[in-house]
């Protein structure tokens, strides 16, 4: 169980340039069920996108500012799987010392993805309010495959009320079809995998499309949009945010 | 003359404008998938399993000049003739001068990757010498002429419909989806080949290192029928497929069988002892081994890759990989295709040629999940990306553009400066839908537009200090 009452919020760049207001929901969120949530002033990226890439001194180079930024920082909660498992799985391969190797091993266990860390709290318990939409949870890969966040996040969308979930065929444990430069690399690849996700949501009627992850939500958005679908992707912050009826804290 | 670098970008546009490739490859793959889910949701310890394997296969390959040796002594006591091939073309080499030995004049072949690794169906017929795949699958693409275009399942990319039309036109029966009627069609050929063959040639899924003995698994009845009719018998096997024991065969067997088809067990098992012994009334009366190295011990020798060395070609990574499911086994231009290929082909034949394959990957980490002596594939991956960009394989933009993204993310102030530039700018980029024309992107999808004011601008930065 988690216990500090200081929250401080890393805000992962895709989420902080394209979808800002996640980042409002998951504060206005962990403040509604008693956290008091801090944004470090100087915090810009975990790595991710250069190290995915293969740009490994380029990702320590980021990776090194990360660890200056929430080394003092007694929890951490992020609303993305994949930037999580970079620092927490990935930071390991950088071409760090071994001091800062003792220090990353001691930020990575403060280090949560947004619903992992609702998922050890008791105060998660205060999360109720109603969403009365279909909805389809797409499992984002990297909180599925490396931090294993398997049920958790369902578990937490079906407290709602009145929400219908598409039953999750393991089938569609498949990924969306992002992958950072993959999807610019290979850009018919990856729509066309986004196609079968929309496919497959439209195939259950489903309205939402609720991930872990911004990088999953721009890539699924801009397939969906330029076919002409109304279904929207979603994360679960803002889901949740607005099940519970918040309000923006900033 | 071979080009410099396959253009992976351009093989999955093909792919993807072939429709009934699609269709096939979706039908087939979310099967396989499903039968093997079934399966190892039946078997309570396989994670246990896999790990044990992992332990198993890793320990063998960290001493793999001992335990080759050990196997290698074995299998001589065992009657087998032992031929040592330190590339493609000495494998190729050694076969042709053992058929040449033998006066043989035909040869059946069961399914083996390693005999299409060092392309010897091709070097056979150079040297006048009839070759027929007695495999359903490899025999269709046999004669229609195409590579198999997956390690377990070669002719995956076809549909009932097609394997009707090509046996209608290469073997002049008539036309039938039935697979009874194709499979009795394809049985009446390949038995007469099988009696009249002067050699058989198989490849091998394990070597016993204590006794020395070869493991054969396959579900026709081909492979025994190859290695056992014909008075000659060439198995060609990596130097890497060697497991320890007997006592660890079953557990192999296992995470072989359920990973590449969802079975308990293969319809067929064959253990062999070498050549046929006085008294008995079977098999060959020479046997002959051929250990292939073609590139293994360059791997061996590289801690960083050297678990890809325990891989036993189940072709699960195959089946579940979301890029080898929308783009076939063809595409990757390689024997080897999906992620254990898109690590094998560069490793093991040409980095320059293969350079894109790596980068084709989104990471989803579902290949690592599924592989049955855990080979962690996708950490491989990013391995290997980071390998070939030292070695400058990649575009010189990205690497400028990297940098400038990696200065930018740990000079907060510049990250914000650069935030604030691109939501001021971004106008100039504007598409007619209302998103960005990003390039490589847009024309697929939409793209988002930065959000007029990014977060941290808004909380700490350049937008609020102008408010003040």
């Amino acid at each position: 169980m988690i216990s500090p009452d200081n929250v401080a919020l890393f805000v992962p760049c895709l989420v902080d340039h394209f979808y800002p207001e996640i980042a409002d929901h998951v504060w206005a969120l962990l403040t509604a069920i008693g956290y008091k949530v801090s944004v470090p002033k100087e915090q810009t990226c975990c790595g991710q996108p250069a190290y995915n890439a293969g740009y490994r001194h380029e990702a320590t180079r980021i990776a090194r500012h990360f660890m200056k930024v929430f080394e003092e920082c007694a929890c951490i909660v992020a609303p993305s799987g994949s930037c999580v498992s970079m620092v927490k799985n990935q930071y390991q391969y950088l071409d760090f010392t071994s001091d800062e190797i003792s220090r990353w091993q001691s930020l990575r266990s403060r280090l949560f993805e947004f619903s992992q860390f609702l998922g050890q709290t008791s105060a998660a318990q205060q999360i109720e309010g109603s969403f009365p939409h279909r909805v389809y949870y797409h499992a984002s890969c990297h909180g599925l495959r490396e931090l294993g966040l398997r049920t958790g996040p369902a578990a937490l969308l079906s407290k709602l009320e009145g929400i219908e979930l598409v039953d999750q065929t393991p089938s569609r444990e498949q990924c969306c079809g992002f992958g950072g430069i993959f999807s610019m690399h290979y850009s018919e690849l990856a729509a066309s995998l986004g196609s079968d996700t929309l496919q497959y949501c439209v195939e259950r009627d489903a309205e939402y499309v609720v991930t872990l992850d911004a990088g999953c939500m721009l890539h699924l958005s801009g397939t969906f949009k330029r076919q002409g679908s109304t279904i929207e992707p979603i994360h679960l912050a803002t889901l949740l945010y607005r099940a519970m009826g918040l309000t923006p804290t900033r | 003359m071979m080009p410099t670098r396959l253009n992976f970008r351009t093989q999955t546009v093909q792919s993807l404008a072939d429709e009934k490739l699609q269709a096939n490859l979706a039908h087939s793959l979310s099967q396989s998938c499903q039968k093997r889910r079934v399966m190892v949701e039946s078997l309570p310890d396989w994670e246990q399993m896999r790990d044990r394997a992992a332990h198993i296969k890793n320990a063998v390959i960290a001493n793999l000049d001992r335990e080759l040796a050990a196997f290698a002594d074995k299998a001589e006591r065992k009657g087998f003739e032992l031929l040592w091939a330190r590339d493609a073309r000495s494998a190729r080499d050694h076969i042709v001068d053992i058929l040449t030995r033998h006066k043989v004049r035909t040869v059946v072949k069961s399914k083996s990757m390693l005999t299409e690794e060092i392309e010897l169906n091709q070097f056979l017929s150079e040297h006048g010498l009839i070759s027929i795949e007695t495999d359903l699958g490899e025999y269709i693409a046999q004669i229609s002429r195409q590579r198999p275009s997956h390690i377990t399942a070669p002719i995956i990319h076809l549909s009932r419909r097609d394997v009707g039309r090509i046996m209608h036109e290469k073997l002049g029966i008539q036309y039938t989806e039935s697979p009874e009627e194709l499979t009795a069609a394809a049985r009446k050929t390949l038995r007469s080949a099988f009696l009249s063959a002067d050699a058989g040639i198989s490849g091998v899924n394990f070597g016993l290192i204590d006794e020395g003995s070869l493991v054969v698994v396959e579900n026709e009845g081909n492979a025994r029928l190859s290695l056992s009719l014909p008075p000659v018998y060439i198995a060609v096997m990596g130097i890497e497929r060697l497991i320890p024991s007997m006592a660890d065969l079953s557990l192999f067997l296992t995470l072989l069988t359920v990973s590449a088809t969802g079975q308990r067990i293969s319809n067929y098992v064959s253990i062999i002892n070498g050549p046929r012994r006085t008294g008995e009334n079977d098999g060959p009366d020479k046997a002959y081994l051929v250990l292939v190295d073609n590139g293994r011990t360059d791997l061996l020798h590289d801690s960083r890759y050297r678990s890809m060395l325990t891989c036993i070609r189940c072709g699960a990574c195959l089946n579940i990989c979301p890029v080898y499911r929308k783009v076939g086994g063809h595409a990757y231009a390689s024997v080897y295709p999906g992620p254990m290929g898109m690590i094998l082909s560069p490793l093991l034949f040409s980095r320059e040629y293969y350079r894109d394959l790596p980068f084709a990957s989104t990471l989803c980490g579902a290949c690592s999940e599924v592989c049955p002596v855990k080979i962690p594939l996708n950490q491989l991956l990013l391995e290997l990306r980071a390998d070939l960009i030292q070695s400058r394989q990649r575009p010189w933009w990205e690497h400028q553009l990297f940098r400038l993204f990696a200065l930018c993310a740990s000079h907060p102030r510049l990250y914000r400066l650069m935030a604030y530039l691109g939501s001021s700018f971004q106008f100039l980029f504007r598409s007619s839908d209302g998103g960005l024309n990003v390039p490589r992107w847009s024309d697929q999808r939409y793209f988002q537009p930065l959000a007029r004011s990014s977060f941290h601008s808004l909380k700490h930065g350049l937008r609020r200090r102008k408010n003040r």
